[in-house]
């Protein structure tokens, strides 16, 4: 009885009143994009339906004179000549809030993880404008990466844009992949969003099998558009992640996303752009190829106080072709974000990991961000490492050298030993501390060269075992105070006592 | 130039509107003249097209389910004329399918009235 009573009350309901709707014709369709004539006063960016054999969206792009030109976000087979399309008046958005964590979605925000119905409350807007400058903040806490050399050298801040770039080979999707595990035990953890466009189904798969098995899919929401989805869900991928992100960061939270890459999302929008006979510019891409990437980027910020003081930090990645940094789609991206990570494949194949050229990459904004304790020691690291760089060139013309030139390429070479990094081992911020304070202080210096390793491990061993009280000081301070500073080298002399050495 | 066709289409259609066939004739007859002098025999099939948009935008497809009476279509045209704006032309197909109602249609706008709509609302609430 009560269905019927249901039903009767939603029949009586039903609108019966005919609708003026206003409506196009496809004119056609073409890898997934269509023309449509009508749909005279749709704006851009609306969302359209395409009424075929099966309900469609897409959305407006190119309003031209008497045409409309639009992507299609589905299968575009199932759409014919002459097909109505319907305006929603809807401005393209995406589902975003707490119950996307732990999902993989697709750039609608449709889950794609078979862990059923995503049951969403907000929405947020695919494109939209970053917070305006009186809105940010200056960057000014850290974000750890759990990368030794990174945190040391070229450190993060939240709300800071980062670049990754490198060749193929290279391990910068990896490195990503590690600073989300990182974020596990961080205080005030980020949420990350990982964006994977034009990524082979089973890299995915991987990835988030990484993810789930180290625990980070807790705090980790994946947007996905693979190779096997057509262009427009590559061109839209990047921005339904920046929406998740949003979410947090104007929650007054802190939130990470990752664009892996942006190369093939420049490709996307190139392949987009052609198809719908925009004018070709500069190695075939758009002329709005700049503002692509510049308007992604730029909604990425550290919000004021009065906002939430929530941030959205950003670590887009894009391919080099032979290492070269000045093709068209790297430089535009290396001078939009907030400085790089070079991943140099000459220092890959020396076995140097993770591979980061200390010369070519900067962080603008992340040294305002770092901690005391770690300002204190990487200070003398990039001095000395420098040092050393100008020195490593002579090494192989003279053979002899004075005693503080030997002295000096010696601690380069343990510094650079150190900064070796295994991929899946992120090291907490306290133990970074720790390990850099012996090598600069001298630690390591008479140790052989191929046993910094197991030093560098028996520190860490003895300090967690032994002497957890230090850690957990310098986790907590972030500061390296006098009293500290005897506690640690004192600790550092037993640790170190089977090498038989002493610090300076 | 692609605008230079479209001027003249405007011009072209402004001038044979509300006018008689003989006059309508003598007006494309004097056009054409005006286009050999002017040396721009080349945009005729462009203008072509543009009057055919043109007189496109004025029509509508009225959509039945089955032949109604004259009067009753009537009925139709003039409630459906002051929602579609510039229509003076309707073109009317029969489609069995609509069930019953009517459609209408132009290049903007769809007025949906049948009872194929109201169903498939109908299955969309209760499915």
């Amino acid at each position: 009885m009560e269905i019927l009573d249901y039903l009767k009350k939603e029949i009586e309901n039903l609108d019966f009143s005919s609708q003026k709707e206003e409506v196009g014709q496809v004119i056609e369709v073409k890898d997934g994009t269509a023309k449509i004539s009508g749909l005279l006063d749709v704006c851009s960016m609306e969302i359209i339906k395409f009424e075929g054999e099966e309900e469609t969206l897409g959305i407006a792009l190119s309003l031209e004179e008497s045409e409309v030109g639009a992507i299609i976000l589905g299968k575009d087979s199932k759409i014919k000549q002459g097909d109505i399309v319907k305006r929603t008046g809807k401005v393209a958005s995406v589902p975003v809030g707490e119950e996307m964590i732990g999902r993989v979605i697709d750039p609608l925000g449709r889950p794609l993880d078979g862990k059923g119905k995503i049951n969403f409350k907000d929405s947020g807007l695919i494109e939209k404008i970053g917070p305006s400058v009186i809105e940010r903040e200056p960057v000014d806490y850290p974000l750890h990466t759990g990368i030794k050399i990174v945190d040391s050298l070229i450190p993060i801040g939240r709300g800071q844009r980062e670049l990754l770039l490198g060749d193929r080979i290279s391990t910068k999707s990896s490195l990503a992949i590690d600073v989300i595990l990182n974020q596990k035990n961080e205080a005030k953890r980020p949420v990350c969003i990982y964006v994977a466009i034009g990524q082979k189904r089973s890299k995915l798969a991987r990835t988030i099998e990484i993810l789930e098995k180290n625990g980070a899919m807790e705090y980790t929401i994946v947007v996905a558009a693979t190779s096997s989805d057509p262009a427009p869900f590559w061109y839209l991928a990047p921005y339904c992640g920046a929406a998740q992100g949003e979410y947090f960061m104007n929650a007054g939270k802190d939130a990470l996303v990752i664009y892996d890459d942006l190369t093939k999302h420049a490709w996307a929008w190139r392949e987009v752009a052609l198809i719908l006979r925009r004018p070709p510019g500069r190695e075939a891409y758009p002329g709005d190829i700049f503002y692509l990437h510049s308007r992604l980027l730029e909604r990425a910020a550290r919000l004021s106080k009065e906002k939430g003081g929530g941030s959205l930090t950003a670590l887009p990645i894009i391919e080099t072709q032979g290492g070269d940094i000045t093709a068209y789609i790297p430089t535009n991206v290396i001078s939009i974000t907030d400085g790089q990570l070079f991943f140099d494949a000459g220092l890959y194949l020396k076995g140097q990991r993770p591979e980061v050229n200390v010369g070519l990459s900067v962080s603008r904004v992340g040294s305002a961000a770092q901690t005391k304790a770690m300002k204190k020691i990487s200070s003398t690291l990039k001095l000395e490492l420098a040092q050393f760089k100008e020195l490593e060139a002579f090494l192989e013309f003279a053979e002899e050298v004075d005693q503080e030139t030997k002295e000096k390429i010696q601690r380069g070479q343990r510094m650079m030993m150190l900064l070796r990094q295994e991929e899946r081992a992120p090291l907490p911020f306290e133990k970074e501390v720790l390990v850099i304070f012996a090598a600069v202080k001298g630690w390591l210096d008479k140790i052989e060269l191929s046993q910094v390793k197991q030093a560098e491990n028996d520190i860490i061993e003895y300090f967690e075992s032994i002497k957890p009280g230090v850690l957990k000081e310098i986790k907590e301070s972030r500061d390296i105070s006098t009293e500290l500073r005897s506690e640690l080298e004192k600790g550092l002399r037993e640790a170190l006592q089977k090498y038989e050495v002493k610090g300076n | 130039m692609e605008n230079e066709a479209k001027i003249f289409g405007k011009a072209l259609a402004a001038a044979l509107e509300g006018k008689e066939e003989e006059r309508q004739k003598e007006i494309v007859r004097n056009f054409l003249q005006v286009a050999v002098a002017k040396k721009k025999e080349h945009l005729l099939p462009k203008i072509l097209k543009e009057m055919e948009a043109i007189s496109k935008e004025k029509e509508a497809v009225l959509i039945l389910a089955r032949d109604m009476g004259e009067e009753e279509v009537e009925a139709i045209k003039s409630r459906l004329k002051p929602e579609l704006g510039k229509v003076d032309k309707f073109k009317i197909q029969i489609d069995k399918s609509i069930i019953g109602g009517f459609k209408a249609k132009t290049n903007n706008v769809l007025i949906d009235s049948s009872i194929k709509t109201l169903i498939g609302s109908i299955r969309k609430k209760l499915v």
